[in-house]
């Protein structure tokens, strides 16, 4: 490989300060860190740092992705053959076919994404930032498979400018990126995120077969009552129509084993939210009500986006609450208020995106009053001296 | 140090604390003995950069040339007196440190790793499970002194303050800090610490932060805003 570094070195001098193209450093300066970790030795404090950087981190979200991606790609095949009675298709051919739809989300995402990112960099003066290399992919997980490109491209450039470079960008953020694109789609064209038609590539543009509906359980649930939803069974495995990468709870259960074999991801929100979501559907079937509350509890935990919103979400250490204490808390509030919303909110059928978003700006206010604790136990400790 | 001092009897404000380590009882001892003040102390010479790896008796402020001479590895080594999270780097001329018990020469690490960051990582030494060394028996790593990686933003959390046993939140701490908040400071607990005690959590960071030097700056900054 010292042909490939001999090159990038010789390029270097264009892009520093005074050369042709010093406008592009910090391109430069991604493209050749990505190609290799750069010579830069310590040069004070500890002599010796670990190996984890932040690419590693993120490469190993990405790696997490992997399952619900690759079993997305297979579900927007699988849907599209039910929905218009293809039934001869291989499943090679239905996976295949999700791909082709979901590459050109991906790529719009990566490159809008990115591009600003760079811009960003490039004007602060920093290294690009690799959060994005993250966000950029749970974007496209998150939508309906039907969402047009040109919507993608703007939500993804509100997200990452309105939603993370105005407060600094990586790191400094208040929402989760991702989310803040799913959101702000969701209430500025709320026809095309949600209903019984984007849900299957394909039904939005008509040609679908007449009285087919391709609604999310959850929807079903709110149009035509809960005997209408599918089984438990194909909830958990996912083969229902849903946004591209949230209806298999088995591939996100393989992300979330990789997530917490390497310590990437945080098992206190992910274990207390699954507890705060079982502990308010308890509670809600023991208060009865009305129709929604008796739904039972477990099936909280396999529609629609909760389990990709508690493995992926709602753990993005930057949103999330930073002290351990606070994770509990934090994970715990989100679980009841995905259920809360889920139940009693007639406008949304998924609250899952809200009630993270919702608690995102909380976990500020949750640490405000852990980290005083500990701030209270020394002023007490200085008293007694 | 630091983390027996907070569970002990932690640091107030305007409070002194004293500290001994075993080789300066042994000085005193031999003060009161002999008549004579003789800080001879053992010092390793340690690291992978030292062909013959052994114990020395030695002074502080010794040059280290002669215990170095003829035991260096090849290569481009950097000598360090004292430890590799703590210690102060020094040249082959150098002098040992008041307060240090050893020296360290470890390899620079001034080289490119293509795709480093995504290699599995089998001779990689890391605190973080994140690779395939994680997996696999015990052995011997060599550390060198490449960063790993570029300076960014904190992300991760919850980490630190696994390699910090203290009541105290060391991100928050450190925000103070680089905000100049004094109050908070004090409230954070500034005056318990040293910059040794989060030489770990420097060492774990993914963002690779220069943690120590922050923490001496918000030190000096109390220093100068009590006087």
């Amino acid at each position: 490989m010292s042909f490939l570094l001999d090159k990038m070195k010789k390029i270097e001098p264009l892009f520093k300060k005074g050369g042709r193209f010093e406008k592009l450093y910090s391109f430069y300066e991604g493209f050749a860190s990505f190609l290799f970790v750069p010579d830069k030795v310590t040069t004070k404090g500890s002599h010796i740092r670990d190996h984890m950087d932040m690419k590693r981190t993120m490469t190993v979200v990405i790696i997490a992705l992997m399952p619900a991606l690759l079993f997305g790609c297979y579900n927007i095949g699988l849907q599209h053959t039910r929905a218009f009675g293809l039934n001869d298709w291989p499943v090679i051919q239905m996976f295949l076919f999700g791909f082709i739809k979901l590459l050109p989300m991906i790529i719009v995402s990566y490159l809008v994404g990115l591009g600003i990112e760079f811009i960003a960099a490039q004007i602060r003066g920093h290294e690009i930032s690799e959060g994005y290399l993250v966000t950029g992919m749970l974007i496209p997980l998150i939508m309906p498979v039907d969402v047009p490109l040109w919507m993608l491209a703007i939500s993804v450039a509100f997200a990452v400018i309105l939603g993370k470079e105005v407060f600094g960008g990586t790191g400094m953020n208040i929402l989760n990126p991702a989310l803040t694109a799913r959101a702000f789609l969701f209430f500025s064209y709320p026809g095309r995120m949600s209903g019984d038609k984007v849900w299957i590539e394909g039904l939005t543009k008509g040609g679908g077969p007449d009285g087919f509906s391709g609604a999310t359980p959850l929807a079903l649930a709110r149009l035509d009552g809960f005997d209408q939803m599918p089984s438990p069974m194909e909830m958990f495995v996912g083969t229902i129509p849903g946004s591209v990468g949230e209806t298999s709870v088995v591939a996100i259960l393989i992300g979330a084993f990789i997530l917490l074999l390497t310590g990437v991801g945080s098992w206190r929100i992910m274990l207390s939210m699954t507890l705060g979501a079982l502990g308010m559907g308890l509670l809600l079937n023991a208060v009865g009500g009305n129709e929604y509350t008796q739904i039972p509890a477990y099936y909280h935990l396999i529609m629609g986006g909760f389990a990709f919103g508690t493995v992926f979400m709602a753990t993005d250490p930057v949103t999330a609450a930073q002290t351990n204490t606070g994770k509990y808390i934090y994970g715990a509030l989100t679980g009841i208020m995905v259920v809360i919303i889920r139940v009693f909110n007639p406008a949304y059928p998924e609250g899952t995106m809200l009630a993270i978003l919702l608690m995102n700006v909380m976990a500020p206010l949750i640490d405000h009053y852990v980290v005083n604790a500990s701030i209270r136990r020394r002023l007490k400790r200085g008293r007694r001296v | 140090m630091g983390v027996q001092i907070h569970h002990i009897a932690p640091v107030c404000r305007g409070e002194v604390v004293w500290t001994l380590d075993v080789q300066d009882v042994v000085a005193i001892g031999r003060l009161f003995a002999t008549g004579f003040y003789d800080r001879e102390r053992i010092i390793a010479l340690a690291g992978p950069g030292v062909l013959n790896r052994k114990y020395h008796r030695t002074r502080p402020g010794a040059s280290v040339a002669g215990i170095l001479k003829g035991k260096l590895a090849e290569g481009n080594l950097r000598v360090i007196s004292g430890n590799v999270l703590t210690g102060k780097k020094i040249s082959t001329e150098g002098s040992l440190g008041f307060y240090d018990n050893m020296i360290t020469v470890i390899p620079e690490g001034d080289y490119h790793e293509f795709m480093g960051w995504a290699a599995p990582g089998l001779k990689k030494f890391s605190y973080w499970r994140a690779f395939v060394s994680k997996l696999l028996p015990k052995k011997e790593y060599i550390l060198d002194t490449n960063l790993h990686g570029g300076h960014r933003a904190f992300v991760v959390t919850g980490d630190y303050e696994n390699v910090l046993p203290m009541d105290i939140y060391p991100v928050y701490l450190l925000k103070a800090i680089l905000a100049g908040d004094i109050e908070l400071m004090e409230n954070l607990g500034i005056y318990e610490v040293a910059e040794e005690d989060f030489a770990l959590c420097e060492y774990i960071d993914p963002s690779k932060t220069e943690i120590q030097e922050i923490i001496r700056s918000g030190i000096n900054l109390m220093i100068k805003e009590m006087n």
